[in-house]
């Protein structure tokens, strides 16, 4: 009995991981239908492009190293005897990274724990973490269209999606993480582990990166780059909202006995094993998504584009502590990141000329910064674990947090590799291809198909 | 024959890994990781020369014009 008990848990994680990773994908869906939408026409071609191949090579590289980076460096950095941890599950030769049945291991590093235990898991854990790595990717993304070069850009991409992000989240987003036992760190849907990162990450490429042409006048007030397709930028946010129904069940453990010994009782918890449930975080993401999206509206007056992206907003700066918030406690945080963000946006865009193309580093940086911090306050002497050895939650050991997420493993690496690549010659493409249009040949050639179209057109109708 | 599985018909609870070739995963972790940076390489390169064409032909005022003025109709 206990053993089909443990095996109906197991097939139930396995395929609750699975959808979530099936949602999360119309994340990226969302993603491209807004960063096209939001570019100008000559760079349409180009600008999806760049999104779309993250896909592959984000992949790839958390297949080879970002799912063991995950295990193996939540000690930190020396804060914690032990150093690197064994993680036999996770390297890209690992026989468990591959279609398993769970019996005997081949691999003298396994053991028969380690294959009963990760063969049905393994990789829909994995795809569960790398579209969260697709996520920061595409954060970064659509701050730098219409400028960079897309080799520059998938360098980056990866740093940030299968290293930066996923570093963090060993430290701050494990049950035994450095952050979560010496600081209490808590961020149970990822304000800083993915957004705060990716945010920082953006604005440091930005400052290397400068602002596409046209965009400051000479007296350094900034010029209105329009959609060149509101729809498709709107459209995209309501696809980011629904993927983001699976990015915060992706958050959970489904299924978890948290009972003493003798006494099963199962929960869903938090990535720290906290208990949780899908209804008290569905109670919040809608709250705190109306809260941004009110707000968002009041301060964009009526604005689509920043009434949607503050919607966002909303969510990201209460996902730190989504999973213990009261649903209302939940709107005012979410109406207080839509605040931050937009006056933030708009203060240093003027302030460093920091073209943000589609205010990525507000909605995803200083929203997710906010919401760690505000989580520190507000669950003030909440335990962050099930250990009671582990350091309580406090305003200080979030504002640490949120500045080790936004500064140290994300602002700081973005603009030392991007400043690399500008260095080299190899950030940003020509000022004369962006004035003709990354899409340029393209469209000429689109241009000349149809002209060709035209006038056997005209010749049938003679 | 490369199968790693001679029958299902066995006590499915020992059955380990099920792919072919098992043993030879580090030397497809080789071939990955190298065909991944390959494919850098070879992009990289493709994009420099794609850009330095383009910058070349829209290098004079008048193309650039000529492309812009396409832009805003």
């Amino acid at each position: 009995m206990e053993d089909q008990l443990i095996a109906l848990t197991v097939i139930f994680t396995e395929v609750y991981y699975w959808i979530t990773v099936v949602l999360m994908f119309l994340i990226h869906v969302g993603f491209c239908m807004y960063e096209v939408g939001a570019s100008r026409r000559k760079h349409m071609l180009h600008t999806l492009m760049k999104n779309t191949m993250l896909i592959p090579l984000i992949t790839v590289t958390f297949y080879y190293f970002g799912w063991w980076v995950y295990w193996a460096f939540q000690n930190g950095p020396g804060i914690i005897p032990g150093g690197l941890k064994d993680a036999p599950w996770a390297t890209p030769w690992s026989e468990l990274m591959a279609p398993h049945k769970g019996g005997t291991p081949v691999q003298g590093n396994l053991t028969s724990f380690d294959t009963a235990s990760w063969a049905n898991i393994n990789g829909v854990f994995w795809a569960a973490f790398l579209l969260f790595s697709w996520t920061a990717g595409s954060i970064v993304s659509g701050a730098v269209i219409e400028r960079i070069r897309s080799s520059a850009f998938w360098f980056l991409a990866i740093l940030v999606g299968s290293f930066c992000w996923i570093l963090a989240a060993a430290w701050g987003w494990s049950e035994n993480g450095w952050m979560v036992q010496k600081l209490g760190y808590h961020d149970a849907y990822a304000s800083g582990v993915i957004h705060a990162i990716a945010g920082g990450f953006a604005l440091g490429v930005l400052f290397q990166l400068g602002a596409r042409i046209g965009k400051f006048a000479p007296d350094g007030t900034p010029r209105s780059i329009r959609p060149h397709n509101p729809w498709l930028v709107t459209v995209g946010l309501f696809l980011i909202y629904t993927g983001f129904w699976g990015f915060y069940a992706a958050c959970n453990i489904p299924l978890v006995n948290v009972g003493e010994a003798g006494q099963p009782l199962f929960s869903t918890t938090t990535i720290y094993v906290t208990p949780t449930s899908t209804s008290a975080i569905t109670f919040n993401f809608l709250m705190s998504l109306s809260g941004g999206l009110m707000v968002g509206y009041l301060l964009s007056k009526g604005d689509p584009f920043w009434t949607y992206s503050l919607g966002l907003a909303g969510v990201i700066g209460a996902s730190a502590g989504n999973d213990l918030y009261h649903p209302i406690q939940s709107m005012l945080i979410g109406g207080g990141a839509a605040v931050v963000a937009y006056k933030m946006h708009h203060w240093v865009e003027r302030r460093f000329l920091i073209d943000d193309a589609v205010g990525a580093v507000a909605i995803h940086g200083y929203a997710g910064f906010y919401g760690v911090v505000v989580a520190g306050f507000v669950l003030w002497g909440y335990p962050s674990s099930m250990h009671a050895d582990y350091a309580t939650i406090t305003p200080w050991g979030q504002f640490l947090g949120a500045l080790i997420m936004f500064m140290i493993l994300g602002f700081a690496p973005g603009y030392v590799a991007a400043g690399a690549l500008r260095h080299m010659g190899r950030l940003r493409v020509p000022d004369e291809v962006e004035l003709a249009g990354l899409d340029i040949v393209e469209n000429n050639k689109v241009a000349q198909d149809n002209a060709a179209v035209a006038t056997a057109e005209r010749e049938a109708v003679k | 024959m490369n199968a790693n599985i001679e029958s299902w018909n066995v006590d499915l609870t020992s059955i380990g890994p099920i792919y072919p070739f098992v043993g030879s995963e580090l030397f497809f972790t080789y071939c990955g990781v190298l065909s991944w940076l390959l494919w850098h390489v070879i992009q990289a390169r493709a994009e420099g020369k794609e850009l330095a064409e383009r910058q070349a032909k829209y290098s004079n005022s008048e193309g650039l014009n000529s492309a812009l003025d396409r832009e805003q109709t």
